[in-house]
């Protein structure tokens, strides 16, 4: 027998809703709730990172979507969530859930309830596209469950499931705007949050930093935001962190020359979303 | 002694290193603390060592990388950083618990005497315990008579700490000051800084510029990002660089560079080594 080991694979937690990622046996991932997203971020977001959108658009809500997209998947794979805004309560009553009639839907439909789906629901489109098939990510989840669950952008979170959510712990609200609520304090919140839940991977959601609800925040004071929220989650292994810029937020007319790329520097991901209008 | 091939840099000296966000220089830090930490267990391992004496080979002043990272990729090299910091031959400081930016008040929280705090750590760290070959017995303040980058200190990051909110001055001090306790211990300085606005150079990197021996330049491709090639990188001179110096590469002569698993690999602009 040889006397040569393998090097042992170091142990990570066994968390739902996550996996080990392709490209680190080192690192879980876990889905941002929209797969063509994870499928840019090679498969998922990774835990104790954090993923920064910028949607210059003022006349579109996409930050926003891109959020609500990530605590639904989140409540529904039993995650923790904490939600940062100046209305958390009404941003959580309308995020988006599963079609009425469901529970979970394994990501990847199965022909046959296309076909039956297709059959009920005949959608009136232009004959040369009848036969493609429904659009796939690259990421296969070869997975039973399904790691991104599909969402119906019409359906709402159900009100007694956010109360139960609230009520054990597993939601936490951290309303900014409405008291004098400094940045130290919130991320002092946070970070009781994520250490006191550590049985399951929390996700900090902040949809709209740097709104009107977050006082005057200068450039210095977001960018220190950001870099203090990765040190947080560096620090707990199983939290990770989407946020989205406000719209005034996420062009080099705010923050000056080299802005979007400072905020590149300061987290771990930054996208940017825009419309086509206008280019 | 030099380090970093194929730069062959002297030891000792202040090297300042710039980025962008699409070609990112932390293979850069990674790849001289796995070589200098390979070095010193060389060293060591020729000479005897009494229990005692645990000099500190490497201080991380630790910005924006997290541990995990240095770890993780350290061990690609086969180094153990963790066994290393627990024997007491790398330090790391992490700049941030050291010292906080102004409130958000705008009010100065003493940036300058912060950033102070984080200096006379560096310059205790640096003259604790005896490096291999030294004398025994100096006190802390005396000069330690190692040979040049016996020792080796790393700021991952100066960028982060204007934008964040310390004082442009204080930041310029503070590398000033980063620059003397160095020179003082003999030992090698890498400091990072990101430039953000290509063609306007801020006002802590005209400063660096002033302090460096040499400037290496990390820049991303002009055509994009490639498969196959991840960036270049140019060496120039900084206003203390000796006449007979290491080899300088201008920017026209860039070499470039390719990420793999255990490091960067480096190969002339239109040839196909390491490519092909």
């Amino acid at each position: 027998m040889s006397s040569f080991k393998r090097k042992g694979k170091q142990a990570l937690p066994s968390y739902s809703g996550t996996r080990v990622s392709p490209a680190s046996n080192l690192s879980l991932i876990t889905s941002t709730g929209i797969s063509s997203l994870d499928d840019i971020l090679g498969g998922g977001l990774p835990l104790s990172c954090s993923l920064v959108f910028a949607a210059p658009d003022i006349h579109s809500s996409y930050g926003e979507l891109i959020e609500k997209y990530f605590v639904a998947q989140g409540l529904a794979v039993g995650h923790s969530i904490c939600v940062v805004s100046e209305d958390p309560d009404g941003f959580m009553r309308d995020v988006m859930w599963f079609a009425k009639g469901q529970n979970t839907r394994n990501g990847n439909d199965s022909e046959e309830e296309y076909k039956s789906a297709d059959q009920t629901q005949k959608v009136k489109i232009a004959w040369r596209y009848e036969k493609m098939k429904q659009f796939q990510t690259t990421t296969g989840d070869s997975d039973a469950d399904s790691f991104c669950q599909v969402f119906e952008l019409s359906s709402r979170v159900p009100e007694d499931l956010i109360e139960e959510a609230l009520q054990i712990k597993r939601l936490h609200f951290v309303k900014v705007g409405s008291e004098d609520v400094s940045t130290a304090q919130i991320l002092g919140k946070i970070s009781s949050y994520i250490k006191t839940e550590t049985s399951r991977p929390m996700r900090i959601c902040i949809p709209g930093l740097g709104s009107a609800g977050w006082g005057d925040l200068g450039p210095q004071s977001v960018l220190h935001f950001l870099h203090s929220l990765r040190a947080i989650l560096r620090r707990n292994a199983h939290g990770c962190a989407s946020i989205s810029l406000a719209p005034q937020l996420s062009t080099e007319r705010w923050g000056g020359a080299g802005w979007m790329e400072k905020v590149g520097w300061a987290s771990d991901g930054t996208m940017i979303v825009s419309g086509f209008s206008g280019r | 002694m030099t380090f970093f091939p194929p730069f062959n840099l002297p030891q000792g000296i202040f090297l300042l290193i710039t980025d962008a966000l699409a070609s990112p220089a932390d293979f850069v830090l990674h790849r001289c603390l796995s070589a200098h930490l390979k070095e010193i267990s060389k060293t060591k391992s020729g000479v005897e060592v009494e229990a005692a004496a645990v000099s500190m080979a490497v201080a991380i002043l630790s910005v924006s990388e997290s541990m995990a990272r240095w770890k993780g990729v350290a061990g690609k090299s086969n180094v153990n950083l963790q066994s290393h910091i627990e024997g007491g031959s790398v330090e790391v400081i992490n700049v941030f618990e050291e010292a906080q930016p102004r409130n958000a008040n705008g009010g100065r929280n003493g940036d300058e005497e912060r950033l102070k705090g984080v200096i006379e750590r560096l310059r205790v760290s640096l003259a604790r315990g005896d490096p291999v070959g030294g004398r025994k017995g100096e006190g802390e303040g005396e000069v330690n008579e190692t040979s040049p980058g016996m020792k080796l200190v790393i700021l991952d990051d100066i960028s982060m700490l204007e934008w964040v909110g310390f004082d442009t001055t204080d930041v310029v001090r503070f590398a000033r000051a980063l620059r003397s306790v160095c020179t003082k211990a003999n030992a090698t300085l890498l400091v990072r800084h990101h430039i953000v606005t290509p063609g306007e150079p801020d006002e802590v990197f005209r400063h660096l510029l002033q302090l460096c021996t040499y400037h290496l330049e990390v820049l991303p491709l002009a055509s994009g990002r490639s498969g196959s090639v991840s960036g270049e990188v140019a060496l120039h001179p900084g206003f203390s660089a000796p006449k007979d110096g290491a080899k300088l590469i201008p920017r026209s002569a860039a070499l470039q560079y390719r990420l793999t698993d255990t490091g960067a690999e480096f190969f002339a602009k239109g040839t196909s080594e390491s490519v092909l």
